[in-house]
This record gives structure tokens, C-alpha cells and sequence, in this order.
């Protein structure tokens, strides 16, 4: 962790590092907390971790593009992880590799910050139409595989609700 | 040389292959544009037909995306004044927290650039924004207890006995039960003195309401070591514990009730065991 302006705090590489090594032991131990946001029904949740750090995980979904689910890991304002499903993305820099409405994962680093992507390998797919509960589930929890994040304690996959505008 | 034809021809054709359409209702369309947000994610836009008129959005994206790193955007704020200022000069419409602008039919084209334009730099916002800060130790006490319990209450409300209303740091537990918790920091003794005398005023007000075995007090162990008589003062109405003991507290809250009210690291001396 690097301290900016002051009493700010940036993300460096090593507390990347640190969160995302099986050692950090990250467990999801509530439940799904949806939130009606402006735009989107929003689920934040802490994320326990060996650390103590204040590390959280939310999943989010737009109220008018309900194809489109973006679940991220983050710490300090930034997204450490991130996976927008059927999202649409180009990397600026390697391979320019272009993602049209496909799922794809950034991850950050100090060089590029969160400007990079790949093909995340086993996530479950969201239909472009009707969609229900057990797709934005099964994404949110290959999401959490994905990240060795266990889903432990009081954690339950509760559906979220779209309000129509 | 770089010639102009050939550099024109090129910028254009890679223009064209990155434009797609998608229907999603009979008079909506999702555009996929050549534009791209900081981060690399392209800017896609909603396109309504409503008779005559076209309506171009971001389909609520630029808020949301805002939303999820946190960016302030209450109008007191600096991001916020930039927010209002960039919707002023991009002519756009905030309805709700989607951003849209409003043209007839012949104007779609020209709109649809121009949308694309103001979305990026609207969400650009997110590199201007503050640094967060280092959370406060209540900060950091109340978010580890949103990781472990599923029912937390930052802020929790107490009435005091003397009619005195408290607010403690957080009221975590179950359904079942729930423990009212205090941090207490301090980077010099005065300031330690302060904490635990408030925690002391707080819990012993509300003895006889609250059980003790409902009260816990945390200590930033990450201060200068706190005196051991503080401790023992803060046991005669609360239990307490530490961060670096946190482990100990968490299960405690939970609901095992060990005889000893003090939850604290080996490193951290009191006076005796209550």
C-alpha cells in the first residue's frame, strides 16, 4: 500500500499480491446485501481475509442492460479483480485484444492500473435475454472460485430484484 | 511520409469494424462505439426511436461505474462541481442517473458521437477523484464486522439510563443477538484518556438496560500500548478486546461467552482478570 496526497492510499503491486495469495485465505462469510442504486442493484460485501484489511466484494448489475453483470474484488477505491460479463473492451496495450459483448477480467497493476483483460476461463454465461437469478449466481460464484475466494459461514446467494424505471 | 489518403483511409476503415448494433426492443438499439473509457471498457449507447425523435443514452452505465469505486459525486464535493460542469458543456440530461441527450431523427448520427465523446470524459472522473483515505480505526472495525456477521448496524443507536442518546461505532451479530461495540484509539495518552472515558460514561449509562456480556469495547493495539488500569476500568462495564485480538472478540460476539472480559493479545498487559 503506498500513501498518496495526504492521508490517501494508493494500491501497489505487493498488497495486490498480498490479497490475491491463497495465504490472504478470503472467505465470503455474510450474506448478499442488494442495494437499489440509481442505475443498478448493487451487492457490497466485506470480505474476511487474514490480513484484517479492508477488503470488499461487489457484484452489480444494470437496471437496462440486465444481460450486463460486473462483479469486482476491491480495496482502497480500486478494483483489484474485475469480470464484466458480456461487456465490451479493448486492451490499449500487448495484444490489443478486442472484446465485443463478451465476458471478460481486468486486473490491475501499478504499470497499467485496471486497463488490462483476458478471457476468464470458466465462468458461467448470462443470456442476453431472460435472465434469472441462477445466471448472475452462477457468474458470482465461478467469479469468487476464480478469485480462491471460499463461500463459507452465513454466506447465501440471495436473488436480486430489478426495479423498472 | 505519412500521407494523409492513405492514414485517412486506414483510421476509417478500423472505424467502421468497430461499430456494431444490437436490437433489445422494437425501438431500441445498443450500440457498440468506437469509443473507449479510461479503462479500456468501450462506450456502448442506448438509441431510442420515440416517433420522430431519438434518445441516446448510457443505458445508467457511466453512474454505475462511478458508483462502484466509490466516486463522491454530492454536488459539494469537488468531483461533483467537475460532474455538473462536464454535463453543462456536453448538453447533457440527467434523468435519474441516466445521462441522455434528445435530437430528431436527421441529428442521430452527429448525437451519437457526440455521446460518446461526453460518457468518456465523464467517467474520467474516477482518475480525478481523491485518493480514499486511510480508514479510521472505526472505519476498519466496522467493515471487518461486515466480512464476518450478517446483521451489522454501523452507527447503532443507545439510549442511556440518565435519557443521555449514544452512538456506538456498531451493532453486530444475528437475529438473535446482537453486541453493541466501541472502538477506542488514541495516538497519546490525552487522547486515550478521552476514548475510554467516553466508552466508560457510555457503558455504564446503559448498565441495567444492556447486559455486559452485550458490550465490547475494541482497543487499537496499532496506538501506543494502552495503560493496563484502562483496561481494567473498561472491564468493570464492557468486555474488551483488541484488533490484533480480533479473532478472540469475533467469537464472543458470535455468542461464546468466556469468563474473563478481556479479549486481548499477549502483548497487550492488564492488571488482573475481572
Amino acid at each position: 500500500m503506498r500513501r498518496g496526497v495526504g492521508s490517501g492510499v494508493r494500491v501497489d503491486n505487493d498488497l495486490a499480491a498480498l490479497l490475491l495469495d491463497p495465504a490472504a485465505r478470503l472467505e465470503l462469510r455474510v450474506p448478499m446485501r442488494w442495494e437499489t442504486r440509481a442505475t443498478s442493484v448493487r451487492a457490497h460485501m466485506g470480505v474476511h481475509n487474514s490480513h484484517g484489511l479492508p477488503l470488499t466484494l461487489g457484484v452489480q448489475v444494470l437496471t437496462l442492460k440486465p444481460w450486463k453483470l460486473t462483479a469486482y474484488l476491491m480495496i482502497y477505491g480500486q478494483h483489484v479483480r474485475r469480470l464484466d460479463v458480456n461487456g465490451s473492451h479493448r486492451n490499449r496495450t500487448g495484444d490489443r485484444e478486442e472484446w465485443v459483448d463478451r465476458t471478460h477480467k481486468h486486473k490491475f497493476s501499478e504499470q497499467h492500473q485496471d486497463t488490462v483483460a483476458y478471457t476468464p476461463d470458466d465462468i458461467s454465461t448470462v443470456p442476453r435475454a431472460s435472465v434469472v437469478g441462477d445466471h448472475y449466481r452462477g457468474a458470482f460464484e465461478a467469479f469468487c472460485g476464480e478469485q480462491a475466494i471460499r463461500l463459507t459461514g452465513e454466506y447465501r446467494w440471495v436473488d436480486p430484484v430489478l426495479p423498472t424505471r | 511520409m505519412t500521407e494523409c489518403s492513405t492514414l485517412l483511409s486506414s483510421v476509417l476503415a478500423g472505424e467502421r469494424s468497430r461499430w456494431s448494433c444490437r436490437r433489445v426492443s422494437p425501438d431500441t438499439v445498443v450500440l457498440v462505439t468506437s469509443h473507449h473509457y479510461t479503462d479500456g471498457d468501450t462506450v456502448e449507447l442506448v438509441v431510442q426511436t420515440v416517433g420522430d425523435e431519438v434518445i441516446v443514452s448510457d443505458g445508467g452505465e457511466v453512474l454505475a461505474r462511478l458508483d462502484s469505486v466509490g466516486v463522491n459525486l454530492n454536488a459539494r464535493s469537488r468531483v461533483g462541481q467537475s460532474w455538473k460542469r462536464l454535463l453543462a458543456a456536453h448538453a447533457i440530461e440527467h434523468d435519474r442517473g441516466l445521462l441522455l441527450r434528445r435530437a430528431s431523427a436527421e441529428h442521430a448520427a452527429e448525437l451519437v458521437q457526440e455521446m460518446a465523446d461526453a460518457v468518456a470524459n465523464l467517467d474520467g472522473l474516477r482518475l480525478l477523484a481523491p485518493a480514499p483515505r486511510r480508514p479510521a480505526f472505526p472505519e476498519r472495525v466496522t467493515t471487518y464486522l461486515e466480512a464476518e456477521f450478517p446483521l451489522v448496524t454501523p452507527r447503532a443507536e443507545l439510549a442511556g439510563m440518565s435519557g443521555t442518546p449514544y452512538r456506538v461505532t456498531a451493532a453486530a451479530g444475528n437475529d438473535d443477538r446482537q453486541v453493541y461495540i466501541q472502538t477506542a484509539a488514541g495516538q497519546n495518552s490525552a487522547a486515550q484518556r478521552t476514548a475510554v472515558e467516553h466508552c466508560y460514561t457510555m457503558f455504564s449509562d446503559v448498565n441495567g438496560y444492556l447486559p455486559s456480556d452485550r458490550k465490547l469495547v475494541v482497543l487499537d493495539d496499532e496506538a501506543p500500548e494502552w495503560r493496563p488500569e484502562a483496561i481494567n476500568l473498561l472491564s468493570k462495564v464492557a468486555f474488551v478486546g483488541t484488533w490484533g485480538a480480533r479473532d478472540a472478540w469475533t467469537d464472543f460476539v458470535w455468542g461464546t461467552i468466556p469468563e474473563s472480559r478481556l479479549l486481548l493479545s499477549a502483548e497487550q498487559p492488564a492488571l488482573n482478570d475481572h
